[in-house]
């Protein structure tokens, strides 16, 4: 895949006075990068900045195949001043999806943009066969393909001025009609927009730790482990797809303080799943790093081999270390980000029923009850007998999600972000992940990620699923009296 | 001539009977019971705090014409303090800290700034002076009514710290619960609201104890002849003002430890049961946040006046004296300053058209409220016929009060459209507003006090200030006023709701950026021109023109005292003769004012009226 | 004529004024386009009756102002007018003001009643949602298609957020609540506001003349989030309404088997996954 390509996204700067780097939004190391040795933590920092770039200066790690979207237009003048054309041969067509753009043109930041590709010839793309790489897209690229900056692009006009890398505006070697494509893109505006909407309770690294976020009670998600609760995947699948992510963005989680953006265009919000996807693998890259280093080098390891060795020694290990794993590891990182995020939206693994809902009626929820009460699904021992989320587990100590055996230091139920979470209240008919009884069967189905609420997909058959959640639905509705 | 005549015996100074014992400098300049220390004392806290108030209205005005964008000093601190604020983002402000900003602009500037300069620093330096009283009726209290405002002003400063510097109160200075009741309902509503509260508390401490010293001295020290008709329109406008105050403030501190026992003790007044607010349990309780707006209204609308009719008072005397002629009507401007504070306890309820409360008192509020505007113009007309047929000469004074006439015409005719519930239904929270309450404020009682402060400067100091730094700070602010609050009126009719941190995500609203745009470079032009005013204060105090003890041959009994006027303030407890806008009078040649003090020789009778009611 | 500077100033800005508001509509610097409701028209109508008042005022007050002044700086005289004033005049203009103060205040009741009290509420309004705004979304309740709105949720209602379908043309009435702090319910180009108050329930009614979507923004300070309460108001045939009604039914109703009847663009937006 081409977009496999290094690509240099030069971000508008965000600050008044233009390029001051000093004050543009920045990326902060995780805590448990924090944790290691500085040497270490150099190099992590390194890679991540290689391979990422800051939030100005977007950069899509070679390894990561993934895509990350596209404008694609067609060239109609060139001119009137060099290194502009305009795009679409008609009146109506510019870079499609016009909406983005023109959200995005209206704050003024496409500037500096994203890379111009362009083909010789109309209908042949070179550069989609999969078979170029990174060398084919560059300062010196083959024939059929050019490479340029955006400089500007004006949606009313649809007049695109573009640079080549020195800056300096670009001899032009494209005729009308060629395919223009402003690679990149979406996940410029993704950031964009993300540093508008989202960023103030996710934070500028998508750690949840945004200005904002120090106040709430739910936190804000943290990207950074690829986790997301609500998801319509399975529970072998750990990743949410782009659906899921859409869908959340659209309509909000509702009980918490995630709003729905419903009236962002779905360009913009298809925009910002992209860049939230981007952040979230490179949280897992820093992470997979961490997990790499940290055993040896981090600073407590460090503290503990210095009985035995100097800091050179440990030093000179360290770049031995580096220098003969990092590229191998880094490949492999790079292939199971793409594995996990590819396989979530795979359409086998979304959680369908085949047996439609069982239609509602007291015999079902009965049964539902008795399964939710039962010994078999232990619903009650967390959500409580009468569904307001009081169980006995939620004033127990239980162990850690995802580390059985491990038990928490404190009573209550964790999520592997280290909350305490609150089994849902069902008495009040407030359900994060969606109230459709879809959302509720793949609830149970398949749990929500990263909490204790486990996957009952293999405990559970379709009709037992289906009664539970129509128990689930009714329980708003009922008198506790009824249920006694 | 009349030995009884200071103004005609300049020589005099020395002659002192109430002797110049040595005080030590603590209680000469800090702990002064000196009505005249006192109120300096006021007037360069309250100018401290106007710049304070300002700063933060340019962070909010930065915010709305460039959103996200680095704020210009806010990142420079963040980097430097290192805070964990605002590094990340690149020196942008959160969400959260523009709701502080406006909230925390609109406390400091009418709690801080403009309630204290005007009563607290004009109402203590004249009172006595314009009634000819050497002092106030209770010293000490006045005293304490200054040191009453430190500890407000640390609470307030206190509420930005308390959580980390990123949590100040974020409720607005109306500080409407819910949102102000519940500690997890808003950032900046843990302890930094309850630090605010009690800020509020203080400051309202410190008024009712300035009110309280007003009304009793104004009631029991006028000096002989100085009959309640003869006073100047300054002090029944001080004189009322205190009124308002005590009345109305009672019921404002009530309310305020109210909010604080509901938030702190677990009393319930305003929250009602069944409310799931960031995503805690639900609330428990049965109050009703409709009885804070009626309370904090019911104190906050005649705190505009408060806040309003000291300045109209100066204004009138200050354009009395620089038109050479007697006030247009002095009786009618007293009734209808009466007419305001009494109809001004009527009208809060015009800030709740939408509020939710019975209809039925919209309507009623809205009689009262259009009811409210006729005193107000009939001051408006008033002040014109004031300058009507007289001599016009245009110095700093001059100007800020036709500003302050012109700025309040604005203001009061915005007004209108609001007090029609109907039009309201659409203005209500938008810039509208926001403009509407600028021209009062600013426009109106801010040029008065811009006015005033050069005015009686050479009183307060005994040197003039500068006219030419004067003229050209008026001017920048004047046009800067305009440029920032004139367009205001647009973007509310464009349906510009306040306090958005980012309006522009609206589709309705995006073109409006550039209009805001130039309302901040606006803005900025009259922040700066500030330091004009500041600068000229400070250096005209060292080296201003000697101005001697009638320095604008004004006809007010302060100006027969010295300049400034020792302990105790006159050579010679005055007499009073006469109102105060005698200016251009007949009865004496060769000049054109008439002091109060002055006991004409009995060729005509008309020019003295007896000197003590009997 | 260096001494008529100033009195030229005080006029020079009072003219800009002016200008300001007669060049504002075609700036785009006037309402967020004509009101689109018969109600929002009654209060345009309020609006441009006062508008006018307070213009001749404006202008005569200023023309007054500047006049006197003008006269002022040119007078040569020793001494200036020595008036005390005019009773005559001072009850020509307490009288005249009161008028049409009196006058703008009781033109004015029948647009609030209107608004505000039910029984004055256009007849067949009926609550079509409950509209519960939250911090920082409207969420909205329907009833089921063919059934009345109750006040308290039901089985069958159905759910949306920040989207609020209604019928153009016929008065429309919603329940507005909150489910945390204050917040108000603003629809700029059809001139309705109403807070919502905690603990309470308001019907607010208005209609729609015509059909297309209308920008609904929150209007009293709710927290950080205030200004990111965007929702909109659809107006839309009754047929559409309905149809709307049973795409939200269906959609809500989605088990991940039984598919949806897909129709217009709204359950793209709703839920994408079944749109694959």
């Amino acid at each position: 895949m081409n977009r496999s390509t290094c690509l240099i996204l030069l971000g508008a700067a965000l600050s008044l006075s233009g390029c001051d780097s000093s004050r543009a939004p920045s990326f902060q190391l995780s805590e448990q990068s924090q944790e290691l040795s500085g040497f270490a933590q150099e190099k992590v920092q390194g890679e991540l900045e290689a391979g990422f770039g800051t939030p100005s200066e977007l950069v899509v790690w070679p390894q990561l195949e993934v895509d990350f979207g596209q404008y694609t237009g067609t060239v109609g003048k060139i001119g009137p001043r060099p290194g502009t054309l305009k795009v679409g041969a008609s009146d109506s067509d510019g870079l499609s999806p016009a909406s983005t753009l023109a959200s995005i043109s209206r704050l003024g930041e496409l500037r500096g943009a994203a890379i111009v590709v362009s083909t010789a010839q109309p209908g042949v793309t070179p550069l989609e066969s999969g078979e170029s790489t990174a060398s084919d897209v560059g300062p010196d690229a083959t024939e059929k393909a050019d490479v340029y900056r955006v400089a500007s692009y004006d949606v009313e006009s649809r007049l695109l001025s573009v640079v080549n890398a020195a800056g300096t505006p670009a001899q032009l070697s494209m005729a009308e009609g060629d395919t223009v494509k402003i690679v990149g893109g979406v996940l410029q505006d993704g950031r964009n927009l993300y540093l508008r909407h989202c960023m103030h309770c996710h934070g500028v690294s998508g750690d949840g730790e945004g200005p904002t976020a120090q106040y709430f009670r739910v936190r804000p998600r943290d990207y950074r482990q690829g986790v997301i609760k609500f998801t319509s995947t399975k529970a072998t699948v750990p990743r949410p797809s782009r659906d899921d992510l859409f869908r959340i963005v659209k309509l909000g989680v509702p009980g918490t303080y995630m709003p729905s953006f419903m009236l962002l265009p779905d360009d913009e919000v298809k925009a910002i799943v992209e860049y939230v996807r981007w952040l979230a693998m490179r949280g897992e890259m820093e992470r997979k790093l961490n997990a790499w280093l940290s055993l040896d080098y981090s600073q407590a390891a460090v503290q503990d081999t210095l009985e035995n060795s100097s800091v050179a020694e440990i030093r000179a290990g360290f770049d031995e270390v580096w220098a003969d794993e990092s590229s191998g590891n880094i490949e492999r990182y790079g292939e199971e980000l793409q594995m996990d995020w590819q396989e979530a939206d795979k359409p086998e693994s979304v959680v369908n029923p085949i047996l439609p809902r069982t239609p509602v009626s007291s015999e079902s929820i009965k049964r539902g009850r008795d399964i939710f009460v039962g010994t078999k699904a232990k619903c009650a021992s967390c959500h409580g007998e009468t569904g307001r989320g009081n169980g006995p587990s939620t004033e127990g100590i239980n162990d850690l999600p995802g580390q059985p055996g491990v038990k928490a230091d404190k009573a209550g139920l964790f999520d592997i972000w280290g909350n305490i979470v609150k089994p849902r209240d069902l008495t009040t008919g407030v359900f994060r992940g969606g109230r459709r009884p879809i959302d509720i069967y793949r609830r149970v189905h398949s749990g929500i990620k990263g909490t204790p609420m486990q996957a009952f997909g293999t405990t559970l058959n379709e009709e037992e699923i289906w009664d539970v959640v129509n128990y689930v639905l009714s329980v708003p509705f009922n008198d506790s009296s009824n249920v006694h | 001539m009349s030995a009884l005549n200071p103004a005609a015996d300049l020589s005099a100074h020395g002659h002192d009977d109430h002797g110049h014992h040595e005080i030590s400098f603590v209680k000469k300049y800090i702990f002064s019971t000196d009505h005249k220390m006192i109120g300096i004392q006021f007037l360069l806290t309250t100018l401290i705090m106007l710049l304070v108030g300002g700063s933060l209205a340019l962070g909010v005005r930065f915010q709305l014409a460039w959103p996200w964008r680095a704020m210009p000093v806010v990142s420079q601190v963040a980097e430097l303090v290192g805070g964990p604020n605002f590094i990340a983002e690149g020196g942008q402000i959160s969400p959260e800290f523009y709701t502080m900003l406006f909230t925390m602009h609109a406390s400091v500037m009418i709690f801080l700034v403009i309630i204290p300069i005007l009563a607290g620093a004009f109402g203590n330096f004249l009172i006595p002076l314009m009634i000819g009283a050497d002092d106030m009726a209770f010293p000490a209290l006045n005293m304490m009514s200054y040191w009453f405002m430190w500890p407000a002003i640390i609470c307030f400063g206190l509420s930005f710290t308390v959580e980390g510097l990123n949590a100040a109160p974020a409720q607005g200075w109306t500080s409407y619960p819910v949102l102000s009741a519940i500690r997890d309902s808003a950032p900046g509503a843990g302890d930094a609201q309850t630090w605010w509260l009690l800020g509020l508390t203080l400051v309202g401490v410190s008024s009712m104890m300035g009110s309280v010293n007003y009304m009793t001295t104004i009631i029991n020290m006028r000096a002989p002849g100085m009959t309640l008709f003869r006073m100047p329109l300054t002090i029944w406008s001080m004189f009322i003002t205190a009124i308002l105050q005590a009345f109305a403030l009672p019921v404002l501190t009530a309310a305020g430890f109210m909010l604080l026992t509901e938030r702190t003790l677990g009393f319930n007044f305003f929250v009602p049961g069944g409310l799931v607010v960031n995503d805690g349990d639900p609330t428990v309780g049965g109050g009703q946040p409709l009885l804070w707006q009626h309370l904090f209204w019911f104190y906050s609308h005649p705190a505009v006046y408060i806040m309003l009719l000291p300045a109209m008072g100066m204004v009138s005397d200050m354009l009395a004296c620089k038109v050479r002629k007697p006030i247009f009507g002095y009786k009618p401007m007293v009734y209808s300053m009466a007419a305001i504070a009494g109809l001004g306890f009527i009208v809060w309820g015009h800030h709740m058209f939408t509020s939710g409360m019975n209809p039925a008192l919209g309507m009623t509020f809205m009689i009262s409220t259009m009811m409210i505007a006729l005193p107000s113009a009939v001051k408006v007309f008033n002040w014109i016929g004031t300058i009507w047929g007289g001599k016009v000469v245009f110095d700093t004074v001059t100007l800020n009060c036709v500003a302050f006439v012109s700025m309040f015409i604005v203001g009061g005719l915005s007004g209108i459209f609001m007090a029609a519930v109907p039009v309201d239904i659409y203005f209500h929270d938008t810039y509208f507003i926001v403009a509407h309450f600028h021209y009062v404020l600013f426009g109106a009682t801010l040029f008065g006090c811009f006015g005033a402060i050069h005015f009686w400067f050479p009183k307060m100091f005994g040197r003039l200030m500068s006219d030419r730094v004067g003229r050209l700070h008026f001017t920048l602010t004047f046009i800067g006023f305009n440029g920032t609050f004139f367009p205001m009126h647009l973007l509310g009719i464009a349906g510009f709701p306040r306090r958005y941190a980012d309006p522009y995500i609206h589709p309705y609203m995006e073109h409006l950026m550039p209009m805001n745009q130039f309302i901040t470079i606006c803005a900025v032009i009259m922040g700066v021109a500030q330091f004009l005013l500041i600068g000229n204060f400070i250096v005209s105090i060292f080296t201003g023109k000697k101005a001697g003890r009638n320095p604008w041959n004004a006809n007010g009994l302060e100006w027969t005292a010295p300049s400034p006027p020792g302990h105790g303030n006159f050579d010679i407890l005055p007499v009073v003769y006469r109102g105060p806008y005698e200016y251009s009078s007949p009865l004496v040649d060769g000049r054109d004012f008439l002091m109060q003090t002055e006991l004409l020789p009995p060729a005509g009778d008309a020019g003295n009226e007896p000197a003590v009611d009997s | 004529m260096v001494n008529k500077f100033w009195p030229l100033f005080f006029m020079f800005w009072p003219i800009l004024a002016i200008v300001s508001f007669v060049i504002a509509p075609s700036m785009d610097w006037w309402f967020p386009g004509p009101a689109m409701s018969k109600f929002g028209e009654q209060i345009d109508n309020l609006f441009y009756l006062i508008l006018v008042i307070v213009a001749v005022t404006f202008v005569g007050t200023h023309v007054a102002l500047g006049y006197v002044l003008w006269r002022g700086v040119d007078n040569r005289d020793t001494k200036a007018w020595f008036s005390h004033g005019s009773h005559n005049l001072e009850v020509l203009w307490s009288i005249a003001p009161a008028g049409i103060l009196m006058f703008i205040s009781l033109y004015q009741l029948d647009v609030w009643m209107q608004f505000r009290v039910k029984s004055h509420f256009p007849e067949g309004t009926t609550p079509i949602a409950e509209v519960t705004a939250r911090q920082f979304e409207w969420r909205i309740r329907y009833a089921a298609p063919g059934k009345k709105l109750m006040t308290t949720p039901q089985p069958d209602d159905l759910y949306t957020v920040n989207d609020l379908h209604v019928p153009f043309g016929r008065p429309v009435s919603i329940r507005l609540r909150t489910m945390d702090v204050q917040h108000s319910f603003f629809v700029p180009e059809l001139r309705v506001k109403q807070d919502a108050v905690p603990g309470t329930v308001i019907p607010v009614w208005f209609d729609t003349m015509r059909p297309g979507e209308y920008d609904l923004t929150c209007a009293e300070l709710c927290g950080w989030g205030h200004y990111k309460m965007r929702g909109r108001v659809v107006a839309e045939k009754e047929s559409g309404f309905q149809q709307y009604l049973l795409t939200l039914q269906a959609e809500q109703n989605f088990d991940g088997v039984t598919r949806p009847e897909h129709s217009g663009a709204q359950i793209a937006e709703y839920g994408i996954e079944d749109s694959q």
